[in-house]
């Protein structure tokens, strides 16, 4: 298997002498072409910084991260702004969706900032796999939870990235929408060859990945 | 102070940014409020103080007034005090240019009309007179209180200087000269009444006769002048000699037209005001929106939410207001001094008077009134401004506020739209434009409204042109013309019937001034004076009494010929005649009538100045038979004439009153009747061109030397401070403008910083974010612009057309005010890139982890 997210020794410090705040402490992960990672930990444990790190929002103190083989910290702001929206997906735990615009808008957003013409094709078959073919003109204050997770999945798949990073993706969902929302994102991944990882406080949630990590104090533990 | 009232200063630290934005609107109002009424009433009460130690407390004066029927006046009881001035005779000195006419006073004027003297006292006797050095002088005398002196005069018998005699006068008292006086050779002689009862017969006086109306206190000057005038009308008088005292008036009465003006200036400033800091509170209440809805969800009632909203806004007021006024009060001060201190020419006594008064500090600018008002004028613009926001706060439930989405709230919601198949960040720009359709249509509102107010001034300011109110009188750069002196015995040369018979502007002459150097046209144009009316009838008339006798015709030129002469009282109009350019030029003037018609190539034509007519003859019609009399040497010339056309050309070119092609005049004429030469000049030589030609004529007594360039100077400064006013009117409005500009834009990033770091987080660059923030700019710039240049330049057409109906601010000819406008678009563009480059700037500042947390 082709290794396709790379962490070398990476290291995030907030706040120096008794205020320091070890957020990633010299951590080394990888990650296998189409696989389902989950890391786990607790609130404050740092595993929001590193999926940060990993998406290239935030840069670390030291230390790489390489997603196909580039380190992304070699790249200017405008160069990995390019980078994320052609090799990353991102969802969010409170979706992000852009209220002005309708699904299908938000959903081909991605591209359009990339200038890329939309495989009309490839989306439909998309949203129709997400079950909101319906809704395409909808505006976002019309759709609930659920469905708002589904259409930044959605989002996340149109680039066809080269991975997916979710950030608590359940976590303002209910309980039975929680399981229909990650087992699509699971179904997704599977259908379109994606490799996903995601940050969850749920050790229940977590159960559902091919891998699960478990971040303390800003080490990958396990 | 309770827990509202610390909310409220908690918010205004942390809100600070947008309380500087509000303050400064405040300030601003606050300062317009306070330097317009202070500048209009402390310019205006100097001027009034001014006025009342220079003015004589007189309501006006009827002049050419016959002894019988100031008599009757005297009697009347409309008024409260009648006294009455003569004229008995101008001392000779055989000088054209110095006059020196002998004022026969009664008591009441003298008292009325506050004349000092440096020592002596009013003439009483016959032989007793009061004189001034300079007017020694120009007799070529000196004396003092005391000496007996031999005056030279001619008297004066209805208008005209008899032959010169001779007196023995006993100096009784010494006037000073003013500089004026000095300079332009007018001195006033005064003599006792009973010289003037000796040398005029019984019958034969003409006063001038001073008076004040009983019960008009509390009338508006307008009212006053309008009884004037009717007091006048009644006792037969012409209009022409019916004066009010209108610098008077306006200084002691009210006047309706000053304060409706002020009054609609002001309510601008105050809409501009509460457009502003409305907008700005609209625009930021959108991010305020959770904060509030938080307050509730703790328990604060909508009551407390609007005082909230509404004691943050006064706190800011409360700082704003006082530091506004005393801005505005300093201003004022400092605009008031330079008014006073660069008095105008026109009236350099009053401005001397002025700027005494200043100095003195007997007149305080300073108004308790005014400060009441403007601070109760701008806490109420602040009031007004804030009444949307605090019910829009109150109304913020708590549910509302943490649902949030920086959409709109209560009303119906849309819940789809159709959007495109694929986006772009043009595209984007308007799906984010479009979300909010209100606000954006609320922000390019205010910022159009001060934009178009903005052009409408700028209009004013481009057509308050001094040379356009030059060119009204003098069109040329140098104006050689003839100033006739009509009715004196002692120099009947000056008469215009004797000069035309012996005209100076010779060919010979004109040929000496085309070679000066520079000189580059002269252009000869004559006029006469005439005498028009109604044709039935007229022409046919006897011979008047001073013994015209013949009368002919030339065979078929229509022409009637007749020796004689006309009578100042029978002149009621003039003649220019036009070459082909000239009257090509006056087409594009005539407002009724064409100059196509038949009866201008048949020489038979005339055109009238619109304005004269409608005053003195406003029955007359385009296509009316006249019948026109002109001066032509020792005839008389008169014809029938057909009024063609009626134009609203400036007088500089037509003429006050008659026009007509200048081969048709010429040909009724016998006589030389060129009264003007037009003279060009090459740019930079018209001064030594202008010294030079003064040389050329000084010889010819009757020429008088006019250049554009002297006049012009006049003019500007008639109208620099309109103009100044003008132009501050302009900062003003663009100042506003610009902050209402700044605010939208900085709102319309901070409210979405959360989603534009959701957008750079999946994928949109820094360039793509600035290109996005700078296309929604272009759209409230070209929103705004199209708004401003649209309804701005129709409303400043419509202030022009006023202005020039109304003769306000020498406004004459409509220009439109392209470099402005260049400078507004400019600005406007200049500073909304600006706004975008500093927001990112600011914006980059959080790193994509704080933008896309942001949630305040």
């Amino acid at each position: 298997m082709e290794t396709i997210l790379k962490t070398v020794d990476l290291v995030k410090y907030y706040g120096d002498g008794e205020n320091e705040v070890r957020a990633i402490d010299h951590t080394s992960i990888e990650v296998e072409n189409g696989e389902f990672v989950a890391i786990v930990g607790r609130s404050g444990s740092g595993k929001s910084t590193l999926l940060h790190m990993l998406g290239g929002l935030d840069r670390p103190d030291s230390g790489e991260v390489i997603i196909g083989g580039k380190n992304l910290f070699s790249l200017k702001d405008e160069q990995l702004a390019v980078f994320r929206r052609r090799k990353i997906g991102f969802i969010f735990q409170d979706f992000n969706l852009i209220p002005a615009l309708n699904v299908w808008e938000n959903i081909v957003l991605p591209l359009g900032l990339d200038g890329k013409k939309v495989n009309k094709g490839f989306v439909t078959d998309i949203v129709e796999h997400i079950g909101l073919a319906e809704k395409l003109k909808s505006l976002p204050n019309q759709l609930s939870g659920g469905q708002k997770q589904r259409v930044a999945i959605a989002r996340a798949l149109a680039s066809r990235p080269a991975i997916i990073l979710a950030d608590e993706p359940t976590g303002n969902l209910d309980s039975k929408t929680e399981m229909e929302v990650i087992s699509l994102l699971k179904s997704c991944v599977r259908k379109y060859g994606q490799t996903l990882v995601m940050i969850t406080h749920d050790e229940t949630i977590a159960q559902m990945a091919d891998r699960v990590m478990i971040i303390e104090d800003g080490k990958v533990v396990r | 102070m309770n827990v509202i009232t610390t909310t409220a200063f908690a918010n205004l630290r942390k809100n600070k940014s947008r309380n500087i934005l509000i303050g400064t609107a405040i300030v601003l109002t606050a300062f317009l409020l306070t330097l317009l009424p202070t500048m209009v009433t402390g310019q205006l009460s100097l001027q009034f103080q001014a006025v009342n130690e220079l003015y004589a407390p007189i309501h006006g004066v009827y002049r050419n007034v016959d002894g019988e029927t100031a008599a009757e006046m005297a009697e009347d009881d409309v008024f409260e005090t009648v006294c009455r001035r003569e004229i008995a005779g101008k001392i000779y000195t055989g000088d054209k240019d110095i006059t020196a006419d002998m004022f026969a006073l009664d008591e009441t004027v003298i008292e009325l009309s506050r004349i000092e003297l440096k020592e002596g006292t009013f003439p009483k006797k016959a032989d007793e007179i009061v004189v001034s050095e300079g007017c020694l002088k120009a007799m070529g005398l000196e004396g003092g209180v005391g000496d007996r002196i031999k005056v030279p005069y001619q008297p004066v018998r209805k208008g005209k200087l008899l032959k010169t005699a001779e007196k023995e006068f006993t100096i009784v008292g010494m006037t000073e000269d003013s500089p004026e006086s000095l300079e332009k050779g007018i001195f006033t002689p005064m003599v006792s009444e009973a010289f003037a009862k000796e040398i005029i017969p019984e019958g034969e006086h003409v006063y001038d006769v001073y008076f004040q109306l009983h019960d008009i206190e509390g009338m508006v000057t307008k009212k006053i002048e309008e009884r004037i005038e009717i007091i006048g009308e009644q006792y037969g008088l012409s209009k022409n000699d019916i004066r009010a005292n209108s610098e008077y008036l306006f200084a002691n009465y009210v006047d309706g037209a000053l304060y409706a003006g002020l009054g609609a200036l002001l309510a601008v400033i105050v809409l501009a005001g509460i457009l502003t800091i409305y907008s700005i509170y609209y625009v930021s209440m959108l991010d305020k929106v959770q904060e509030y809805g938080r307050l509730r969800a703790i328990g604060a009632t909508k009551g407390q939410i609007r005082k909230l909203v509404l004691r943050e806004g006064f706190a800011v007021a409360a700082i704003a207001v006082p530091a506004g006024i005393i801005l505005g009060l300093a201003g004022a001060i400092l605009m008031v001094k330079a008014m006073v201190s660069s008095s105008m020419d026109g009236n350099r006594v009053l401005g001397e008077q002025m700027k005494a008064i200043f100095k003195s500090g007997d007149a305080s600018l300073v108004k308790g009134w005014v400060i009441l008002l403007a601070a109760g004028v701008s806490l109420l613009t602040v009031f007004i401004s804030l009444l949307s926001p605090m019910r829009k706060a109150s109304k913020i439930t708590a549910m509302e506020a943490l649902r949030y989405q920086g959409g709109r709230k209560g009303k119906k919601e849309r819940t789809s739209r159709k959007g495109y198949d694929a986006l772009s960040i043009p595209r984007l720009t308007v799906s984010n434009l479009g979300r909010n359709k209100r606000r954006t249509a609320v922000t390019i509102l205010s910022l159009g409204a001060t934009g178009v107010l903005f052009v409408a001034a700028a209009t004013a300011c481009n057509c308050m042109n001094a040379e356009d109110a030059t060119r009204d009188s003098i069109r040329s750069d140098i104006l050689v013309s003839i100033d006739p002196e009509e009715g004196d015995e002692m120099h009947p040369e000056w008469a215009l019937s004797s000069i035309q018979q012996n005209n100076p502007m010779t060919e010979e002459l004109k040929g000496r001034i085309e070679k000066i150097d520079g000189v580059t046209a002269v252009k000869a144009s004559p006029k006469t004076d005439g005498k028009i009316e109604k044709a039935d009838g007229a022409g046919k008339e006897e011979p008047d009494g001073e013994g015209n006798v013949t009368e002919k015709e030339e065979p078929g030129s229509g022409v009637k010929e007749r020796t004689g002469k006309m009578t100042p009282d029978e002149i009621n109009g003039e003649v220019k005649g036009l070459d082909a350019a000239d009257m090509k030029e006056l087409s594009r003037y005539v407002t009724e009538g064409s100059l196509g018609d038949a009866s201008l190539k048949d020489g038979t034509g005339i055109v009238f100045l619109e304005p004269t007519l409608k005053r003195e003859f406003p029955d007359w019609k385009v296509g009316d038979k006249l019948y026109l009399e002109i001066v032509d040497g020792e005839k008389i010339k008169g014809r029938e004439v057909t009024l063609a056309a009626i134009a609203q050309a400036s007088p500089s070119l037509m003429g006050y009153y008659i026009a007509m092609p200048e081969d048709s005049l010429k040909a009724m004429c016998s006589s030389d009747v060129t009264y003007y030469w037009d003279i060009s000049v090459e740019k930079g030589k018209e001064e030594t061109a202008a010294e030079e030609v003064r040389e050329l004529v000084s010889e010819a007594e009757v020429l008088e030397v006019r250049t554009f360039l002297e006049e012009n100077k006049l003019s500007e400064n008639a109208i620099r401070y309109t103009l100044y006013g003008c132009y501050g009117m302009l900062a003003v409005f663009g100042l506003i403008g610009i902050l209402n500009l700044i605010n939208t834009m900085i709102n319309s990033v901070h409210v979405r910083k959360k989603e534009l770091g959701m957008l750079q987080a999946i994928g949109m660059s820094g360039r793509q974010t600035v290109y996005m923030l700078q296309l929604e700019g272009l759209f409230y710039t070209a929103g705004t612009l199209v708004l401003s240049l649209g309804f701005g330049s129709i409303l400043g057409y419509v202030i022009f057309l006023w202005a020039k109906t109304e003769g306000l601010m020498g406004i004459r000819v409509y220009h439109y005010p392209a470099v402005p406008v260049v400078c507004l678009a400019g600005i406007v563009l200049a500073v909304q890139i600006l706004i975008t480059y500093f927001v990112n700037m600011n914006f980059k500042k959080l790193s994509l982890i704080e933008r896309i947390r942001f949630s305040e």
